[in-house]
């Protein structure tokens, strides 16, 4: 009986794995409507958001999120989030004065790697991912400010985001509008950390990408709009002809959200980003979901087709107890939808705990696949992380 | 229940994906019935049989299966596209990096390029690439820097035009100067001329040359004087001029005696009146750097 059942499940899954597009769009909707018909309880990185049913701006002084938190996000992840809270005032401590106050991000690994070469196919280390300093410096009474994110370790600082700011409706960037000028990360779909996911890879919108633009963002109410003007690329490849264009559109129901993204890069081969997300909460199971479907034109060098790719992203959560968190997410990535057997996945299993107020530690697993012909792109992960964040 | 039924649905949908078998595809994903994929291959390489310092291999076996996980697709990460040969090549050599010091690909010099530095983990340069991935092994290392160190060669038949990729000069009245002694002048460049020291000006160009036919008479050296630049111009005599041909794509000009009082040297190779200078594969320099072949190429060096 268990085999007949294997057998059906592999069956299952052998077939899933052709129609994975629409499996994807079945499960959003699965989420959205069974939110829809089943009790649910309320109770950001985007989970947290979704969990708490709030904006990104709840908890970061970027509206989009990522970053400097802000006063209340500093106390949610000084008291709400960790097992045991400290008893200081870490929204106190970082304000250096009324009007300035500072941040910082700091990630430790040790990582273990294999891969499918026959030969050198294992590493292991110890390695600083990253550690930001942040910077937020508001003028009085006047919706203006300045906002400063340096990278500064490992090697040399790296800005990724130095922008002005004015709040149409004051000091509350969650609420009313603002322009942002400077150099951004543009905002499209989930803002999740892991910058190595297929939807953050493979549109390029991620933590090491940013960008020189214009944004205007728009709050009504439970939904929030963003129109941004960018150069389309980071660096010294920006063609000056062109600029990309994107809005994303967002909007908080009260049992789930759901926002979609679109971006125009309009270079000599244009790009067309866009994107559908949804995330919704059951009691403590929290799930988040993103397909992107993405064009390059001309992208073929065989016969100068366009190709067409295909990305998704599903995250389920489920927080144990207080300080504990597990994660399971599972991706897909198809880098031409007109070519059979060419499909990535990669599975992920996350644990994060945080034991104290300011210290995350994470232990995760990661099976990345590929097609064989690739043995390096075959691999899997263990990694212990350490997270200090203030 | 109905919670229970969502999650057992949602957890069904987490694993229902799978890799792509890879079936009739080839080591780049890409259909094997598609006709090959137009790759540049270097006239003077052999079949692959592993890491070589070209840049062909290098996309092969490092930019296009690891880096272009990133660097390629609808946004590369920094704006930097390596996800095919032509791409590689502009973005690459002779861009500027994000650390103002550095180009993305130095022709030449290995050791003042960002890309070398971010594979080898220089702690100037951030983070080590591959992000997230292993290091590079040390062939595929040790090839990018011996492409780099090579003067960054493109391959013959690259839709990029043959041009001059660096300009180094160095005070050194050795002209017998070899691929491998070059780091000699390399670390002499840096100075400050002091009259009648001999000048040499060596000249990395991106595609193999031919420079079997090339005499000194084909390259123009002039010098100004110290008062009025534009009346006071003359041609460097032949016999203060000399030429070495380092390798098929590296000419070393050396000049000698010149007068205590000129302000600026200036050379102008690929003068379509006199002589043009070609590829091996018959392709005309692009001097004047403007993607048709042809123009001379004018350097200039203020004293």
């Amino acid at each position: 009986m268990v085999m007949i059942m294997a057998s059906k499940v592999e069956h299952l899954i052998m077939n899933f794995s052709y129609k994975a597009f629409a499996v994807v769009v079945i499960t959003i909707a699965t989420i959205i409507l069974s939110t829809l018909a089943l009790s649910f309880s309320v109770q950001a990185e985007p989970y947290l958001a979704i969990k708490n049913n709030l904006k990104c701006a709840a908890c970061h002084v970027n509206p989009n999120g990522g970053g400097l938190r802000n006063d209340f996000g500093k106390i949610y992840g000084q008291s709400i989030l960790p097992s045991k809270a400290n008893t200081f005032d870490s929204a106190k401590m970082a304000k250096l004065t009324q009007y300035l106050s500072i941040g910082a991000d700091a990630r430790f690994n040790a990582n273990y790697q294999r891969n499918k070469e026959k030969t050198n196919n294992t590493s292991t280390g110890f390695a600083v991912e990253s550690a930001q300093l942040y910077l937020h410096f508001k003028i009085p009474q006047t919706g203006l400010s300045f906002y400063f994110d340096e990278q500064v370790a490992p090697g040399s600082a790296i800005n990724r985001e130095a922008f002005v700011m004015y709040n149409f409706a004051g000091e509350d960037a969650s609420q009313g509008s603002y322009l942002k000028a400077g150099k951004l990360f543009l905002p499209y779909g989930l803002r999740i950390e892991d910058d190595s996911a297929f939807i953050r890879q493979a549109t390029g919108m991620n933590f090491d990408n940013s960008d020189n633009g214009v944004e205007y963002g728009l709050n009504l109410g439970q939904t929030t709009l963003n129109l941004y003007v960018a150069n389309g690329t980071s660096q010294a490849t920006n063609n000056n002809d062109s600029l990309l264009y994107g809005a994303r559109l967002e909007h908080l129901f009260s049992l789930f959200r759901v926002g979609a993204s679109a971006v125009l890069n309009d270079g000599d081969k244009q790009t067309l980003l866009l994107n559908l997300y949804a995330g919704t909460q059951f009691g403590d199971f929290g799930f988040l979901g993103e397909i992107d479907y993405i064009t390059l034109e001309a992208a073929n060098t065989f016969n100068q087709q366009d190709i067409n790719q295909l990305v998704s992203l599903l995250e389920m959560n489920y927080q144990w107890r207080q300080g504990w968190n597990f994660k399971l997410t599972a991706e897909y990535l198809d880098t031409d939808t007109d070519v059979a057997e060419n499909e990535q996945t990669r599975y992920s299993f996350i644990t994060e705990y945080t034991p104290l107020s300011n210290i995350q530690l994470r232990f995760g697993m990661r099976v990345k696949q590929d097609i064989p012909q690739k043995p390096k792109q075959n691999y899997d992960v263990v990694f212990l992380q350490s997270h200090f964040y203030f | 229940m109905k919670i229970h039924l969502s999650i057992v649905l949602i957890l069904l949908a987490l694993t229902g994906c799978k890799a792509g078998s890879g079936e009739d595809l080839d080591e780049q994903g890409r259909p094997l019935d598609e006709a090959p994929v137009i790759e540049p291959i270097d006239v003077a390489t052999p079949p692959d049989d592993g890491m070589k310092a070209t840049l062909t291999s290098i996309q092969e076996n490092v930019f296009t299966p690891i880096c272009a996980t990133c660097h390629g697709g609808a946004n590369p990460a920094a704006g930097q596209d390596l996800s095919s040969l032509e791409s590689s090549i502009a973005n690459l050599i002779n861009i500027d990096s994000s650390n103002a010091l550095f180009k993305r690909v130095l022709p030449g010099s290995a050791a003042e390029s960002y890309l070398y530095l971010k594979i080898t983990g220089d702690s100037r340069a951030g983070a080590r690439m591959p992000l997230g991935q292993p290091a590079l092994d040390e062939a595929s290392i040790a090839a990018i820097k011996k492409w780099i160190d090579d003067g960054a060669l493109v391959p013959q038949s690259a839709s990029t035009m043959a041009k001059v990729s660096r300009t180094v000069t160095s005070m050194t009245n050795k002209t017998d100067l070899t691929p491998n002694n070059l780091d000699q002048l390399l670390s002499q460049s840096d100075y400050i001329w002091r009259d009648k020291e001999p000048l040499s000006i060596i000249f990395w160009f991106n595609k193999a040359m031919n420079f079997d036919h090339l005499t000194k008479d084909q390259i123009l050296v002039s010098a100004y004087n110290a008062n009025e630049i534009t009346a006071n111009q003359y041609f460097v005599p032949n016999k203060q001029v000399s030429v070495h041909v380092i390798n098929d794509h590296t000419l070393q000009i050396s000049v000698q005696n010149l007068a205590p009082n000129i302000t600026k040297l200036a050379i102008r190779l690929n003068e379509g009146s006199i002589s043009t200078l070609v590829t091996k594969m018959g392709e005309t320099l692009d001097g004047d750097d403007n993607g048709v072949e042809g123009g001379a190429f004018n350097y200039e060096l203020f004293l």
